[in-house]
């Protein structure tokens, strides 16, 4: 690889630092000053930060199928994880809705 | 008889990948399955919670963002310590490294503060629902990158010699370090809004 090469592939791993930056600052600075909460709004800011990293700092973008295999598996394997979270609270055995989870605010204010 | 490890340098030509690279994105691949199952338990704690409350009225948004900016410009650093190598400028590289490795431990101080002040105000994981599951993924990510550190800490103390013998050996090494680097970066910019904004 050439000098050329790199730092073309170093100024544009800077524009993308710049970008996750900027996009974590208007995450940070949009919650403090709101008083509701931006759940969807950080979400997908996030969301947009994790694939930008994954696909220009770490290279997923241009490597082969091995790695893009590895990452498709463990994206099938977070999606039957997660779906399992939320159905377990959708579909309840009869009997239990009386069992939830402690409630985490009351907690807290105790303390 | 003196036999060499095949495919430290060149990649295999089944997986087009070297053997330090494919052995990080395996690793890397069951990271996801580790955190995720964590970030799964936190989605099936909060759905179930009667109340659950809201990130930032309990924890430090500000110092937060501070650490993620901080976790953020050490990636970069990392870049730039494996483009040193790339250009052949082992004094550049070392620099960076440096940097990358201090930034890492500048995020550590910050989050050990933070830590101090829930403690000091008798917030522990088993105070509640929220603490227990922040504390569980803020420190697994603070061993995480604790690790991390200390393997920059290596390559910039240590890394030389390899240098020296085996140059692209070397860089690589710094390559499949720098996405463990990316990774534990990726994992924090999940776990910023999850705990401390929503």
């Amino acid at each position: 690889m050439s000098n050329e090469s790199v730092q073309s592939q170093v100024r544009g791993h800077f524009r993308i630092f710049l970008g996750v930056l900027a996009l974590a600052v208007v995450s940070g600075v949009a919650t403090i000053v709101s008083d509701g909460p931006l759940i969807p709004v950080v979400l997908i800011i996030a969301a947009v930060q994790a694939t930008l990293v994954l696909a220009f700092l770490m290279h997923a973008k241009s490597e082969g199928s091995w790695v893009r295999g590895t990452l498709a598996f463990c994206g099938v394997f977070l999606i039957v994880l997660f779906s399992i979270a939320v159905l377990a609270q959708s579909d309840r055995i009869e009997g239990t809705e009386s069992i939830s989870a402690p409630a985490a605010a009351d907690e807290a204010e105790e303390h | 008889m003196d036999m060499e490890i095949p495919y430290t340098t060149k990649p295999r030509p089944d997986t087009g990948l070297y053997n330090g690279k494919l052995g990080m994105w395996l690793f890397l691949a069951s990271e996801v399955m580790l955190f995720g199952g964590l970030f799964s338990s936190y989605v099936f704690l909060r759905v179930g919670a009667v109340e659950w409350p809201r990130g930032a009225d309990l924890l430090n948004v500000p110092l937060a963002t501070v650490n993620t900016v901080i976790l953020i410009t050490s990636s970069m650093a990392m870049v730039m310590a494996w483009a040193s190598l790339k250009m052949d400028d082992f004094a550049k590289y070392k620099r960076y490294i440096f940097i990358t490795a201090g930034l890492g431990v500048l995020f550590l101080v910050i989050k050990s503060f933070e830590y101090a002040d829930k403690f000091s105000h008798e917030h522990y994981p088993s105070t509640s629902t929220f603490y227990a599951i922040y504390f569980t993924m803020t420190g697994l990510h603070v061993i995480h990158l604790f690790g991390g550190v200390l393997v920059c800490l290596y390559h910039g103390l240590f890394g030389g010699r390899m240098w020296k013998s085996e140059p692209e050996r070397f860089t690589n090494r710094i390559e499949v370090t720098g996405l463990y680097w990316h990774f534990v970066d990726l994992v924090w910019l999940l776990l910023f809004p999850t705990l401390y904004l929503t």
